[in-house]
């Protein structure tokens, strides 16, 4: 066991980036596709909800039309839920999956639950306050540095140990 | 009783001249062939006695074939003469032996004596001349049994005679072989034997060639072998980390696993990745620029500092 090496998935440019912490445009890129998935999933719930009350109403069936403000609501919860969720299991949302972005404790490690969902608050609710990153010594957001957490480049498919 | 000869002198004698005439005869005959037997044997045996012998074909033919017919007929006309001399003087001791009587008897004391004392003196002489006579007659019959014997043997077929007159078995039966085997010392005779040469003289080859090996090896309990094997010490000794290593250098495993996670790790995904890094590095330089007490870790110190995990 004297020849210990690693067999690296990442490419050869990226692998130096492993491990640091990533920087705002690669978080907003992140945030936008998490974004959309989000309203993908608003849609997916708006049509199966009218599916449902096709079934129900039949002939009277009219599509709904919920105000702005409901449809605003329903983003922002599925949202804070849909990157609480993903970063409580395992630690990258789908748009950081696509950007090779992870969400770390302080130590490296996995975030808490209830940390990864109060950051989804955040993170939902008030998205500026990732800009605080473009600035941040370690390129943490507000989130970040009420939560203890880093987002980092990490391209490897393993959850962090 | 030797017959008479039809035509020799004692046919015509009476019964009791017969036999003296006949025992003389008899008598010159065996000593005849007596002495040509004796002749023969002493001049081989003296011949032997050569240093230098010469061969039978070194010698001439006709040298030989004279020499034999020469002694042929002395021997012959000496049988003959002796055959003569031996019926005249059965003839003669016949017609003396009554008048030799008559005239001998007044005299016979006093002859008698007078010729005891003669016959002791050369009996004397003969008792003094007596050891080295018979140490040379010894001598002649050390040299002429050994003679006699070779040529009674090689008229016998000895294995011959015993295998059809001794009974082998029987002999063998009363042979103790146990005691015999015990006497052997099995192991000194084993230390005397140069076993490296006798392996050295076998064609391993050849043998092994003559060799069955599917018929052993469809004998060998496999599996009872199979048990027997420590399989742990044995992986135990492979590098098993330098033996995958080394397997992965062979089949390029990084873009084996590259590929499996196409879905996120293709050419235009991490096209993309790697913009939103050079992104990130413009952002982190201009913002250094504009904010210099703010700089935050940019592309330089990353490529520098040591990895985090």
């Amino acid at each position: 066991m004297t020849d210990r090496r690693t067999v690296h998935v990442v490419p050869e440019e990226a692998r130096r980036y492993q491990g640091r912490p990533a920087g705002l445009v690669s978080r907003l890129v992140a945030g936008t596709v998490d974004a959309a998935v989000s309203l993908v999933i608003v849609i997916g719930i708006y049509l199966g909800w009218s599916a449902a009350r096709f079934l129900w109403q039949g002939r009277k069936f009219a599509f709904p039309t919920p105000d702005w403000s409901w449809l605003i609501v329903a983003f922002g919860v599925v949202l804070t839920v849909y990157l609480g969720v993903s970063w409580a299991m395992t630690g990258r949302t789908y748009g950081a999956h696509v950007l090779g972005l992870r969400l770390v404790a302080r130590g490296g490690g996995s975030v808490h639950p209830v940390r990864a969902m109060l950051r989804g608050v955040l993170c939902a609710w008030m998205p500026l306050l990732l800009l605080w990153a473009a600035i941040d010594r370690d390129r943490r957001s507000v989130p970040d540095l009420i939560l203890r957490t880093s987002v980092i480049y990490d391209w490897e498919a393993r959850a962090p140990g | 009783m030797v017959p008479a000869s039809s035509d020799g002198p004692a046919a015509r004698a009476t019964l009791q001249d017969i036999d003296a005439t006949a025992i003389a005869t008899q008598a010159v005959r065996v000593a005849v062939g007596t002495i040509a037997i004796a002749i023969a044997v002493a001049d081989e045996t003296i011949r032997r006695t050569f240093p230098t012998r010469p061969q039978p074909d070194e010698m001439a033919p006709e040298r030989t074939d004279l020499l034999a017919i020469g002694t042929g007929a002395a021997l012959g006309l000496t049988l003959a003469a002796g055959e003569r001399l031996a019926a005249l003087v059965g003839d003669t001791l016949d017609a003396l032996t009554p008048l030799a009587a008559w005239i001998v008897s007044p005299l016979a004391s006093p002859l008698g004596d007078r010729l005891r004392s003669s016959l002791e003196v050369l009996d004397a002489r003969w008792q003094e001349a007596r050891p080295g006579a018979e140490r040379a007659a010894n001598a002649f019959a050390s040299a002429l049994v050994p003679q006699v014997v070779d040529a009674v043997l090689e008229q016998l077929d000895l294995s011959e005679i015993v295998s059809s007159h001794v009974d082998v078995d029987a002999i063998v039966g009363t042979v103790d072989l146990d005691a015999v085997a015990d006497r052997i010392d099995i192991k000194r005779n084993l230390a005397r034997v140069d076993l490296d040469q006798i392996v050295a003289r076998l064609d391993i080859d050849e043998i092994v060639a003559g060799v069955d090996l599917d018929k052993v090896a469809a004998r060998i309990d496999v599996n009872a072998v199979a048990e027997s094997v420590d399989v742990e010490r044995i992986v135990g000794r492979i590098d098993m980390a330098a033996l995958a290593l080394d397997v992965i250098d062979r089949i390029d495993l990084p873009e084996i696993i590259r590929a499996s996670t196409a879905a996120v790790a293709s050419e235009s995904v991490r096209g993309v990745r790697m913009e939103g890094i050079q992104a990130d590095e413009a952002i982190s330089r201009f913002v250094g620029r504009i904010l210099p007490r703010r700089r935050v870790l940019g592309h330089e110190e990353a490529s520098s500092a040591p990895e985090q995990p």
